[in-house]
C-alpha cells in the first residue's frame, strides 16, 4: 500500500504569534487522490485547536490541478494558546481516522490582557451623581489583591470579588472570572476626569485600563465650590532639547588607553567630571577605563558611558585594554591613598606614565575632616598618621611624595600648581556641564506660580553635599535666606543633595519654612529642570586654605542655566567680571548674599544683564569637548616624550 | 530618588516639597520608560529570531525524519537480503564440506600411494646401485655377456 501524501501551508506572517494569548490562522491542506479536504487541528503539548472552518481556495486548484479537494481546502483555526512558546503540529486526519502532521511551527503566546471595564451605573459617557460606581476585572493569572478607580486627582478604593456570572461566561476556562466584579467602597467624591481602573494582581503586578467613562463631581462633604478641581496640571519641562556640544568631537591621530583612578564611587562630583571626560576621550578615538575603589553599580548613574567601568581591585588583578595592551596614561585623580596605592602598583606593571589630577588642597582637606591643623597633622609621627589619615583622604608626607614621583600634573585652579613639583609638565582643566542637559531654559512660571508662597518670592537653588569642609559657608546660605524672610523678603531655598554634618542647630527651626529640601537627586540629569526654578544661584563662601584651591562643581552648571550667578571673590570668582559675568562679593557670608539677592530683585536690567553674561560665559568657558581635546594633547605629548 | 528628605513640619511646605519631588519621580519614570521600550523591542527580536531559528530547525528535523524513515525502509530491505543470502552461503557451505572431505580423502590416498609409489622407487633405485645387480648385469645382457 503506497503511503498516505499531504499536501498544505500555513498562511501567516512568521513566526506564528498568538496577541494575548489567542491564535487567528488560515492554511489549506488536502491528501493526495483524496475527494474531500482532511479535518485539520492544531496541537502543542499545552492545548489543542480544532479547524474553526472551512474556506474555499481558488488558487490551490492551479497549483495542484490533479486534486479533486483542491477548491475546498482552505481553513481558519482560531482559539487561545496557554502564555508561552510552543512547538505546534498542524495535523490532518486520514481516511482511516488517524492523525497525520503536515507542518511544524513555533507559536509564542502572549499572555492573555488584563481586561476590566466600569459599567455601574453608566458604561459610557460623564457621570456627574456622587453614587457608588462598579463594574469588572479580569486578570488572567488570578483574582487581585486590590483596586481603585483614578480620575483627575482622586484615586478612590473599591471592593472586589463581586459575582458577575457575564463575565464568567466571557472566560470559561477561569473560575475566578465568575467573581471579577468589583464596587466602590463609598459614594464618588469630588474630583473631574477621565476614569483608569488601577488594579493590583497578587504576585505585585499593576494593572491600569482606561474606561469609556468621566466623572465630573463639582464638590463634597470636604470641597466646596471654591475650589478649582479642573485647572490645567503643571509640570515642569524635564526633555533635553540640546543634542549637545556644537563642535565635533576631533579624532585622535594616535589612540591612547587611558586608565582614570577615581577616589569615590561613581556618584562623586570626581566621578562626573571624569566621566564627562572619558566620554569625550572614547568620542575622539581613545579608549578609557574608569576605577573606583566601590559602590561600581552607581555607574549606572551616567547615561550611556563609553568608558568601562571597574573596580579597584579588579586594576589590581590585571587590566588589559581591548587592543590587548595596559594603560599609556595611568590620570589618579588625587593623591588620596586608595588611588596613590593603586596608581604605584599599575605604574610598575604597566610601565606608564603617571598624570596626577588635584582638585583641592588636600592638606587643607584632611585638617578640617580630622579637626586639627595642618600644622600638627605636619608634626605627627607616620604611625599617627598612618592610623589617623583614611583611605579616601590624602597622606600629608605620602601624598606629596607620590606628587613627586608624577610624570605629569592636572590641575582643575591653576592656583593649585603651587603644589606641583616644579619643571613638571602642568595642565590645567577647567571642568564644564553637560550640554546635553544644562543649558538655558526658561523659568516654568505657571509651576513658579503654585510653588511660591508669596508673590515675589525669589527662589535660590543650591545643589550639593554638606560637609566639615564646606559646612561653615553654606551655614551662611541659609543664614541669609533667614535675614531675608525676617526682613520682609521672601526667599526660598531649594536644595539637594545630603546633610553629613549637622551645620544649622539652632537655626534649623526658623529657617525650615524657606527651604524646601530635596534630598539626594540621583540622576544628576535631574537637576536641571529643578534649577530651572530658580532666579538666581548662590555660591558662598570666601577666599581662604580651602576655596582658594578649588572649583566648584555646580559652578558651570550655574553659568550655563542663565540665571545670575552670585559668588565670593575665591577660585572661579577671581577670573569673571563683577557686574558682566556675574555677582562677586568679597565674602559671600549670609549679610553679602542678603545684599546681593536684595539689590538683584531691584534692578532688573541688572538681572537680565547677568543672565546673559552667564550664559555668555558658560558658552566661552565650559566645554567638555573643548577641555578634553586639550587634555589628549597634554597626555600625547607625555606619551611620545 | 534616595534617601528621602525628612518631612517638612508645616504642611504647606510639606506639600511644595512633595510638589516638586512628583516631578521627579516623573523623570525617573520615563528614565525608566526610555529605558525599557529599546530593551523590549530587543527581547521582541530576539525572540523572533529564536522561532525563526526554531522553525528552520523543525523544518530540518522533519527532513531528517523523513530520510531516517527511508533509511531504515532500506536497511529492513538489506537486512532481509543478508538473510537469504546467510541462507544460500549456509547451503553452499554444507556441500563444499563433504567435497573437501572427499577432496582429503582422496588426497590422503594420492599421498599414501605416492609414498608407497617413492618407496618403491628408492628400493629400486637401492636395487640398482647394489653390488649384486651390478656383478649379475651382464647375464641380463643380450648374449649372456658381461
Amino acid at each position: 500500500m503506497s503511503p498516505v501524501m499531504l499536501h498544505g501551508e500555513i498562511e501567516a506572517s512568521r513566526p506564528l504569534r498568538a496577541p494575548g494569548g489567542k491564535i487567528s490562522l488560515a492554511g489549506w491542506c488536502l491528501i493526495a487522490g483524496e475527494p474531500a479536504p482532511p479535518p485539520v487541528r492544531l496541537v502543542t503539548d499545552a492545548a489543542t485547536l480544532a479547524m474553526s472552518s472551512r474556506v474555499p481556495r481558488a488558487d490551490v486548484p492551479g497549483l495542484l490541478p490533479a486534486e479533486p479537494a483542491a477548491a475546498a481546502c482552505g481553513f481558519t483555526l482560531e482559539g487561545p494558546l496557554p502564555p508561552g512558546v510552543h512547538l505546534a503540529r498542524f495535523e490532518a486526519q486520514l481516511p482511516d481516522g488517524s492523525w497525520k502532521i503536515f507542518k511544524r511551527l513555533t507559536v509564542a503566546a502572549e499572555t492573555p490582557p488584563f481586561a476590566a471595564a466600569l459599567d455601574e451605573p453608566i458604561s459610557a459617557g460623564t457621570l456627574r451623581d456622587r453614587v457608588k460606581v462598579g463594574g469588572w476585572a479580569f486578570d488572567p493569572a488570578g483574582p487581585l489583591r486590590s483596586l481603585t478607580l483614578r480620575y483627575g486627582h482622586r484615586e478612590i478604593a473599591c471592593r472586589l470579588d463581586r459575582p458577575r456570572a457575564d463575565v464568567g461566561a466571557i472566560y470559561p476556562g477561569a473560575i475566578h472570572a465568575a467573581r471579577a466584579g468589583f464596587e466602590s467602597d463609598d459614594f464618588l467624591v469630588a474630583g473631574h476626569g477621565p476614569v483608569r481602573i488601577r488594579a493590583e494582581t497578587t504576585d505585585g503586578r499593576t494593572r491600569i485600563v482606561p474606561t469609556g467613562v468621566s466623572f465630573s463631581i463639582a464638590t463634597d462633604e470636604n470641597h466646596g465650590p471654591e475650589l478649582d478641581l479642573i485647572a490645567a496640571r503643571i509640570g515642569l519641562d524635564t526633555l533635553p532639547r540640546s543634542a549637545g556640544p556644537a563642535e565635533a568631537p576631533v579624532r585622535a591621530d594616535r589612540a591612547l588607553n587611558i586608565l582614570f583612578i577615581l577616589p569615590g564611587s561613581f556618584a562623586s562630583n570626581s566621578a562626573l567630571h571624569v566621566a564627562a571626560l572619558a566620554d569625550e576621550l572614547c568620542l575622539a578615538g581613545h579608549t578609557c577605563a574608569v576605577a573606583v575603589p566601590h559602590d561600581l553599580e552607581t555607574l549606572a548613574h551616567h547615561a550611556a558611558p563609553r568608558f568601562a567601568g571597574l573596580l579597584h581591585s579588579e586594576a589590581e588583578a590585571g587590566l588589559v585594554f581591548p587592543d590587548g595592551h595596559g594603560p599609556q596614561i595611568i590620570h589618579a585623580w588625587t593623591t588620596r591613598e586608595n588611588v596613590r596605592r593603586l596608581a604605584d602598583s599599575l605604574r610598575i606593571r604597566h610601565t606608564a606614565r603617571v598624570v596626577v589630577h588635584l582638585e583641592d588642597n588636600e592638606q587643607e582637606i584632611l585638617a578640617l575632616s580630622l579637626g586639627r591643623s595642618t600644622a600638627e597633622l605636619e608634626g605627627m609621627s607616620e604611625s599617627e598618621l598612618a592610623r589617623l589619615v583614611p583611605d579616601d583622604l590624602s597622606h600629608p608626607r605620602r601624598g606629596r611624595e607620590f606628587l613627586a614621583r608624577a610624570d605629569a600634573v592636572t590641575v582643575i585652579m591653576d592656583r593649585l600648581r603651587e603644589f606641583a613639583p616644579s619643571g613638571r609638565p602642568c595642565h590645567t582643566v577647567w571642568p564644564a556641564a553637560d550640554e546635553s542637559w544644562f543649558f538655558p531654559r526658561p523659568r516654568p512660571d505657571d509651576f513658579r506660580h503654585v510653588l511660591d508662597p508669596a508673590p515675589g518670592t525669589t527662589v535660590l537653588f543650591y545643589h550639593g553635599n554638606v560637609h566639615a569642609s564646606n559646612a561653615a559657608e553654606v551655614r551662611e546660605l541659609y543664614l541669609a535666606v533667614l535675614q531675608l524672610n525676617q526682613t520682609g523678603t521672601p526667599v526660598t531655598l531649594i536644595r539637594t543633595g545630603l546633610d553629613q554634618v549637622d551645620f544649622l542647630s539652632a537655626m534649623a527651626g526658623a529657617v525650615a519654612p524657606h527651604v524646601l529640601n530635596l534630598g539626594q537627586v540621583l540622576h544628576h540629569r535631574h537637576l536641571p529642570a529643578l534649577m530651572a526654578l530658580a532666579d538666581l544661584f548662590v555660591q558662598p563662601g570666601a577666599s581662604d586654605a580651602f576655596n582658594d584651591y578649588r572649583f566648584p562643581s555646580k559652578l558651570p552648571e550655574f553659568f550655563a542655566l542663565g540665571r545670575p550667578v552670585v559668588l565670593p571673590r575665591a577660585n572661579l570668582g577671581t577670573q569673571v567680571r563683577h557686574g558682566t559675568d556675574a555677582w562677586v562679593l568679597d565674602r559671600a557670608d549670609a549679610a553679602g548674599i542678603a545684599a546681593a539677592v536684595t539689590a538683584l530683585r531691584r534692578d532688573r536690567a541688572l538681572y537680565d544683564r547677568l543672565a546673559q553674561g552667564a550664559r555668555d560665559f558658560a558658552a566661552q568657558h565650559f566645554s567638555w569637548r573643548r577641555s578634553a581635546a586639550a587634555l589628549a594633547n597634554f597626555y600625547l605629548g607625555l606619551a611620545g616624550s | 530618588m534616595k534617601p528621602d528628605p525628612a518631612a517638612p513640619a508645616d504642611q504647606l511646605n510639606l506639600l511644595r516639597q512633595q510638589l516638586i519631588l512628583a516631578q521627579v519621580r516623573i523623570m525617573e519614570l520615563e528614565d525608566t520608560r526610555d529605558a525599557l521600550t529599546p530593551r523590549l523591542e530587543e527581547l521582541a527580536q530576539l525572540l523572533q529570531q529564536a522561532q525563526a531559528l526554531a522553525d528552520r530547525k523543525t523544518d530540518e528535523a522533519a527532513h531528517l525524519e523523513e530520510v531516517l524513515a527511508e533509511t531504515q525502509l532500506q536497511v529492513g530491505q538489506l537486512q532481509a537480503l543478508q538473510h537469504h543470502l546467510a541462507q544460500e552461503a549456509a547451503t553452499h557451505g554444507l556441500a563444499m564440506t563433504e567435497a573437501v572431505a572427499a577432496l582429503a580423502a582422496r588426497t590422503e590416498t594420492i599421498n599414501r600411494l605416492q609414498n608407497e609409489l617413492n618407496n618403491l622407487r628408492s628400493e629400486l633405485n637401492q636395487l640398482h646401485s647394489s653390488r649384486s645387480w651390478r656383478w649379475t648385469a651382464w647375464l641380463r645382457s643380450p648374449g649372456g655377456k658381461s
